[in-house]
């Protein structure tokens, strides 16, 4: 069952009418893990932000459904964010620092929240709390609990923010940049961590990054994501191996362990910034295929099993 | 760091005229601004000599002959206002740009040398704090002497520590920034980082807050003036002329004081206006 | 021939407040012209002091740094030998001064080394944004009307407009795009080969060190844990810290699912350091000896040097 379901998603400027996302469709089923990869400027961030009612003023949903759990999130023709959505989907951010109150210490923020959404009495919350900071690997929660933001490293504090955004206990988590500004060691134990909680299988989780080599060990599914749309949607083993979108060819063969082959079109990409006035495909600025039709039309979907590709030209195969 | 941030096509904005609240402020205060400007330069060679007594013409009411009435001596309200206009405005700028670039270069100096120049600069500001710019100047004139230059370095002073504050805490953190390494990579002495560097950034609030300085000068310069300190009579001024005037009112002849108070009204409300409007197009 | 670099027992000690931050710790390397050695390590482990020591940014506690046959700080001291070591920085908006034009930024070292002026300088400049693949078009435009790569891409070419034989570069990708800084790499490449600049490239990005780097040199908590050919320290870690920071990148396997295998424990607080061997707390094979004694740096096999007691 999708747990999230977002369809066609439109996010504007409210000033200029400058449209940031477009048509932007992502479905993640329970037990899943689906990553959304795009650079910056693609709209990666905003699309989290959207779906926790936690955009900037003058940023606004103006088209498309969201789902979670079966319940919408934005109601009516002006879209309004519908609040009772942020007891489905915990969000953990990049900079955990940022994410916690720096005046107050760790168990005391736990503690508030955990009585705030379960109405739990005082010892309780206490002990709950203790709980899920043994389940995000801290192994002396007392010491954690009695201290400020600031005397934990960026590690342990986004243990912390996992451990709180586990607390509300929805159904579906979003990740955007959980890792961003970790040393390498410590991201690859938060990812091993985000890998065991999901064991369970009771929740989706949509991974929001620009790493491809997180994504690739992480997702079950990817998605693609340039200029605030949609470019290629598919499992990740293919996507990988078989990528069809020349955006999806391009990045990929910008990793470091790619071996150079004959077909490589990464040359012939040019660099510019994304064009957010072209009415067709936000790629076709920079794209080696793209023709007048390109820049004109949104590009169709192509569905083929799993995989769908938008682009006028290259199929899925 | 890879943030997801508004299109390029957004920050280029920059250049244009805001739309929103700041903006009407700011469009009001440049008009008037611009009036009153227009009427000191255009009007003096239009109106009377406002220094000409006139025997027999005194304490006219306002009537087509003189717009403004007469104050005590004969001369010409309105010529007197309009004449005074020049000097207020040229004063009250003059006085917020000198401090405006003292007090920014201070600034700067202290937030990126740091250690005891520093220390010196901030407890100077913090002294001159402690007073208010108006018993500050009168202060410097009762040192130097009573003339308009006095006065004027008197007012300058007593605005300078808001300067060294802004440009300051714009200082400190431009420090930390790559291109002062990069700077001194370059081959680039302190000299060249404060002025080349440091300055043109930390300069932005500065000149923004000029504006509003420039009205509170005059409203220093003229309450000094009123006193008979810096600009004296005959020369018209807004202040002198309310010194001037302010006695008739209790006769009932209002308008010696009144057409000047409200020229001043109008040039602080100015100034104002223009400073707010900047500063929260600045913030947008 | 005598190495371009030489860092010989290199310490930087901050005050902060009452404590004190040991930064770097005695770290010793050499590179050779035409070179580039990449410090890899983690948040705390000292690579970036080592970087702007050697840039002459930063005064050291202890040690000495020497370029060409000059002190550093003669280095940063003198106008006529300042052109010999510059540095990239990892943001590059943050080292581009904003109110200035990319053409007086490029030229910013020329106006204070040579006291060329701004006629003069013009065509060097427009030479040396070419070079990095940037047109004239480029020169009137302030830094906040370009993209993180092209930013990057002016910072070098001011970096490299004095032809300097060293370059520190400080995490010169780490804030762009992965598409380009892929490009960004090749082009610091074909540029160390016409000039034959030595490069020292700080970088926690083990992909890009593999790819730029002729030898790596692995830093933790301020030390130098082990040197050697890029290719055989990825091929055959001997350090316990190097090991678990290569198993600890997220390696592109799209069919095989990578084992995460982290290293425990998180590294200490360098105002805190332990005493003997800092890696004791975390290394899988820290035995009694570890703490007795902070392992030196010596050399196992040809050009590759370990610290640890237990050389295996």
């Amino acid at each position: 069952m999708n747990l999230l379901a977002v369809n066609d998603l439109d996010l504007r400027i409210a000033r200029t009418g400058q449209t940031l996302l477009r048509d932007v469709t992502v479905s993640i089923e329970r037990g899943s893990i689906v990553g959304l990869v795009g650079e910056s400027g693609s709209g990666k961030s905003m699309f989290s932000l959207a779906l926790m009612g936690l955009l900037p003023t003058g940023i606004e949903v103006t088209g498309g459904t969201a789902e979670v759990a079966g319940q919408p999130v934005f109601r009516g023709a002006s879209h309004s964010y519908d609040t009772a959505t942020r007891d489905r989907i915990a969000l953990v951010s990049q900079n955990p620092r940022a994410a916690l109150n720096p005046t107050m210490r760790i168990g005391k923020q736990m503690v508030r929240v955990l009585r705030e959404r379960h109405r739990m009495g005082k010892v309780e919350a206490r002990d709950e709390a203790r709980e899920l900071l043994r389940k995000v690997g801290i192994s002396d929660p007392t010491r954690v609990e009695r201290a400020y933001p600031h005397q934990l490293s960026g590690g342990m504090c986004q243990r912390v923010v996992i451990a709180m955004a586990l607390s509300v206990k929805a159904p579906v988590l979003i990740a955007d940049e959980p890792t961003t500004g970790l040393d390498v060691t410590i991201q690859a134990q938060i990812l091993l961590l985000l890998k065991e909680l999901m064991a369970d299988g009771d929740r989706a989780v949509l991974m929001v990054t620009h790493d491809l080599a997180v994504v690739s060990s992480m997702c079950d599914q990817v998605i693609i994501l340039y200029g605030g749309q949609v470019m290629e949607v598919g499992p990740t083993r293919d996507i990988f191996l078989d990528p069809v979108h020349p955006y999806t060819r391009f990045l990929l063969e910008s990793l470091e362990d790619h071996v150079p082959s004959a077909d490589d079109i990464g040359d012939r990409v040019t660099e510019a910034s994304v064009d957010f006035s072209i009415t067709g495909c936000r790629f076709a600025k920079r794209c080696p295929f793209s023709t007048e039709l390109c820049h004109r039309e949104p590009p169709p979907v192509r569905r083929s099993g799993a995989r769908t590709v938008h682009c006028h030209h290259r199929g899925a195969s | 760091m890879t943030t997801a941030t508004v299109p390029v096509s957004a920050r280029r904005r920059r250049l244009a005229l805001p739309r929103g609240h700041g903006d009407l402020g700011l469009r009001i205060g440049l008009l008037l601004l611009a009036v009153l400007v227009l009427i000191g330069v255009v009007g003096p060679l239009l109106l009377p000599d406002p220094n000409a007594t006139t025997a027999g013409q005194s304490l006219l009411p306002p009537s087509p002959e003189h717009l403004f009435g007469t104050d005590r001596y004969g001369r010409d309200l309105l010529a007197r206002t309009v004449a005074a206009i020049r000097l207020d405005l040229v004063l009250g700028i003059g006085v917020a740009v000198a401090a405006m670039l003292l007090g920014s270069l201070l600034g700067a100096l202290a937030g990126y040398l740091g250690g005891i120049v520093d220390e010196v600069v901030m407890r100077l500001t913090d002294a001159l704090l402690a007073f208010p710019g108006f018993v500050l100047a009168l202060m410097v004139v009762a040192f130097t002497g009573n003339s308009l230059v006095f006065m004027a370095i008197g007012v300058t002073i007593g605005s300078m520590p808001h300067f060294v504050r802004l440009s300051r805490a714009r200082a400190l953190s431009e420090r930390e920034l790559d291109y002062i390494p990069a700077s001194k990579l370059a081959g680039s002495g302190r000299g060249d980082i404060i002025f080349g560097h440091i300055m043109p950034n930390t300069i932005g609030a500065p000149l923004i807050q000029t504006t509003v300085t420039a009205g509170w000068a005059i409203l220093d310069i003229a309450a000094l003036s009123f006193l008979g300190v810096g600009v004296q009579p005959p020369t018209a001024e807004w202040g002198t002329m309310i010194s001037e005037g302010y006695s008739e009112i209790l006769t009932g002849k209002w308008w010696p004081a009144f057409f000047p108070g409200l020229f001043m009204l109008f040039a602080v409300l100015a100034f104002q206006l223009i400073g707010d409007g900047l500063s929260k197009w600045k913030n947008t | 021939m005598s190495p371009l670099l030489e860092v010989d027992d290199l310490v930087i000690t901050y005050a902060n407040g009452r404590r004190r931050v040991s930064a770097v710790r005695g770290v010793s390397f050499a590179a050779e012209p035409g070179e580039t050695i990449a410090l890899v390590g983690e948040s705390g482990c000292g690579k970036s002091s080592t970087a702007r020591a050697v840039a002459g940014l930063e005064a050291a506690t202890a040690g000495r740094i020497r370029v060409a046959g000059h002190d550093v700080g003669a280095i940063a001291r003198d106008p006529k030998l300042r052109h010999l070591v510059q540095m990239v920085f990892q943001h590059a908006d943050q080292s581009l001064d904003q109110t200035w034009t990319v053409e007086r930024i490029v030229a910013e070292p020329l106006a204070r080394m040579h006291r060329t002026g701004r006629g003069a300088s013009h065509d060097r400049v427009v030479t040396a944004l070419a070079e990095v693949g940037l047109g004239a078009e480029y020169l009137s435009r302030r830094p906040r009307d370009l993209s993180g790569g092209q930013a990057q891409r002016v910072a070098i070419a001011r970096a490299l407009i004095t032809r300097p034989q060293l370059v520190v570069l400080d995490e010169p990708t780490a804030s762009l795009d992965q598409s380009v800084r892929s490009r960004v790499l090749s082009l610091l490449q074909s540029l160390q080969a016409e000039r034959t600049m030595t490069y020292v490239f700080i970088s926690h990005d083990l992909a890009s060190v593999r790819r730029i780097a002729h030898r790596v040199a692995v830093m933790y908590l301020g030390r130098i844990v082990e040197v050697g050919p890029t290719a055989e320290i990825f091929r055959d870690p001997k350090h316990p810290y190097t090991r678990g920071l290569l198993e600890s990148e997220p390696r592109v396997t799209p069919d095989e699912p990578w084992e995460i295998t982290p290293m425990t424990g998180e590294t200490p607080s360098p105002s805190a350091i332990p005493a003997g061997c800092a890696f004791q707390g975390r290394c899988p094979l820290a035995g009694p000896e570890c703490a007795a004694v902070d392992p030196p740096l010596i050399e196992v096999a040809g050009g590759r040097l370990l610290a640890c007691v237990k050389k295996d």
